[in-house]
């Protein structure tokens, strides 16, 4: 958790826009996916990694990670051997890295407590499940406090402004803020008056706010750079992974890094 | 009991974007619930459009089989074919009095989908539809039907592409415009306060029964996919502990039986998942069944005993379809006839009173059988 909190501080306290992107963990394939994370760190294109759990059911998520996860799945990827994979990147990354998963995989057969303390273990610095809103259910709230982890917590357009409050102050180290209406993936463009939206959303928020969901673009990452704390990028970077071999992704966050005149 | 929940079941297991939307949903349906002129305009269609109160049949075959009295709840009867249009009926209303111009669907045997295609007609509604492909192919009526009706069927291509697939799609859609769509989810699943009205809707099956019937059921007894027909059929009993429930689950669909707690489509109840928690195929000859989950009252309902829950095969239900059509002249939908097999193969005692919830007619289903 406080390598990811002193990075998030630390962007803040710099005025430096936070860029993250999303990999759905195992894909394209178990070596490509750690060859990429690897990679990113190196060469400093992300401040931090958002990698999901694949599952087979995801309600939250477009076309790109639907396919991305049935196809992790089927090469076998599970919890067991993400933890182990990340434990392995950790031996050399410093890059925080941020678990997503649906709350079957992570919570199934009672083994909420386990899994936390094995993302714990193996290096993860804060967890997100988008389909766990603020306040339903405390006592996996409580879990995840008790394990170390961050909790960090989705905020989006229909949210109203008392609750936006609340949730920030739930959410730690950052508010993840959701574009617009809809799935992850691509959209041509973000819904109108985004801008604006994420400046007032910044206001309420007693955390950084970071913005997801169809941001796809160089060009759409420098409209925003003014308005937000930081971008995650996913379905567009999960795409540019589809040839098996790290120099796309990498191409396609430098441009995004560019963008946001980080390089 | 918290907000939303039966016991440890139920929830909201939803992306956040849909939070405000359940919200503005529950407080409009409380508020439709107390007024006169919303209940008196449901009363009006579950009579004149519906076709409701559907008789309550004394099976004679039936009865000489089990050996004491049972009775079929006739919802094959209701318009469209069957029970689902009770709840399509009342939900496409509450969308029309919350100021919605489009619902959307999910549907596996079509029945649900048709269901509210029709009630999308009579409320003045866009429907849109989404069904999985093998769905598609093996309930074409339905699809045809759909479409005569002026609904737009979507097909679903992922995963299994069944009911579980198509219930993903649609909630997907709904998350892209839940300001102006209206997600009319045809089972007693889903998030809080899904479970909730569509039990409230269908209760009317088990409220007909109770004035129908001059001395109270022994036995109720419907098959279980998602629940909606039992749940229909249970609640206007649930304090009446001298009545027995039984819900007939497929046996390649039994989430009760053989399920674990976990989370899908926005609520918490047993459910089929294998190791590492993903969610597993199922199959049944019946598509209405074919469901990896099942609402959270059922879970609660198993948990704490007030329902005993069976499952019967694939064969079971089709020998119960061919021999209800040979002896009492009623071709039953393929889910129903799980509950009849079930039925057809209990031992029970000479003054028992037992109610089977015909849930559906099984028009829909003589391709399947003709294939099996």
């Amino acid at each position: 958790m406080n390598e990811l909190k002193e990075k998030i501080d630390w962007l803040k306290r710099k005025k430096l826009t936070g860029v993250s992107f999303f990999m759905t963990a195992g894909y394209p394939d178990m070596e490509t996916f750690s060859d990429t994370v690897r990679e990113l760190d190196r060469c400093n294109l992300a401040d931090f990694l958002e990698l999901g759990i694949p599952f087979s059911d995801p309600l939250a998520d477009g076309p790109v990670i639907q396919n991305s996860s049935r196809e992790a799945i089927r090469q076998g990827a599970s919890l067991g051997k993400i933890f182990k994979a990340v434990r392995d990147i950790k031996k050399d990354v410093s890059i925080p890295i941020v678990l997503m998963s649906y709350l079957n995989p992570l919570a199934c057969d009672g083994k909420l407590r386990n899994n936390l303390k094995s993302a714990s273990d193996s290096g993860f610095s804060a967890i997100i499940i988008p389909e766990l809103p603020a306040g339903e259910c405390e006592e996996t709230e409580k879990e995840i406090k008790k394990s170390g982890l961050g909790h960090i917590f989705l905020a989006a357009p229909s949210t109203p402004d008392k609750r936006i409050e609340e949730i920030s102050s739930k959410s730690s180290p950052f508010l993840y803020y959701v574009s617009s209406y809809g799935v992850t993936g691509t959209r041509s463009r973000l819904g109108g008056g985004l801008a604006a939206k994420l400046k007032h959303v910044r206001e309420l928020s007693r955390v950084p706010v970071y913005c997801g969901f169809g941001i796809s673009s160089a060009t759409q990452a420098a409209s925003l750079k003014k308005s937000l704390d930081g971008i995650i990028v996913g379905s567009a970077f999960i795409e540019k992974l589809k040839k098996k071999n790290f120099k796309a992704p990498l191409k396609f966050a430098i441009s995004i890094n560019k963008s946001l005149g980080r390089m | 009991m918290k907000n939303g929940y039966f016991g440890y079941y139920g929830g909201r297991f939803v992306p956040e974007t849909l939070i405000e939307p359940l919200n503005d949903l529950l407080i409009n349906y409380k508020k439709l619930k107390k007024l006169p002129r919303f209940q008196s305009e449901l009363k009006k269609l579950l009579a004149d459009f519906a076709g409701r109160p559907t008789p309550l049949f004394k099976s004679e075959s039936l009865s000489v089989r089990a050996g004491c009295d049972v009775y079929l709840k006739r919802e094959d009867l209701a318009h469209t074919g069957s029970h689902k249009i009770n709840n399509a009926v009342g939900q496409a209303l509450v969308a029309r009095f919350s100021g919605k111009k489009k619902i959307i669907a999910e549907t596996g045997a079509g029945q649900h989908g048709v269901a509210a295609a029709a009630a999308a007609v009579i409320t003045g509604l866009k429907c849109r539809v989404f069904m999985g492909e093998v769905d598609i192919c093996r309930q074409q009526e339905n699809v045809r039907r759909m479409k005569l009706l002026g609904a737009e069927v979507i097909p679903v291509k992922e995963g299994t592409r069944t009911l579980r697939e198509a219930v993903s799609a649609a909630i997907r859609s709904w998350v892209s415009s839940p300001r102006d769509s209206y997600y009319l989810l045809g089972s007693c699943v889903g998030p809080h306060p899904y479970p909730l009205m569509v039990r409230d809707f269908q209760s009317v099956i088990g409220r007909e029964v109770k004035k129908q019937l001059s001395s109270a059921p022994t036995h109720l007894v419907a098959c279980v996919g998602g629940g909606s027909n039992s749940i229909g059929l249970f609640y206007p009993f649930f304090n009446d502990k001298n009545v027995k429930f039984t819900g007939v689950e497929a046996g390649g669909a039994a989430s009760l039986k053989n399920g674990r707690v976990g989370v899908l489509h926005g609520s918490r109840s047993y459910l089929l998942y294998g190791s590492g928690g993903q969610i597993k195929d199922t199959h049944s000859v019946a598509p209405g069944l074919d469901y990896c989950g099942v609402g959270p009252e059922h879970s609660y309902y198993k948990d704490t005993r007030r329902a005993d829950y069976f499952t019967v095969s694939d064969s079971g239900a089709l020998k119960a379809f061919r021999w209800l059509s040979k002896n009492e002249g009623i071709i039953p939908a393929l889910e129903s006839s799980h509950a009849l097999w079930w039925v057809m193969n209990n031992k029970f005692k000479k003054g028992d009173r037992i109610v089977v919830c015909l849930s559906g007619r099984g028009d829909k289903d003589l391709d399947v059988v003709k294939k099996v």
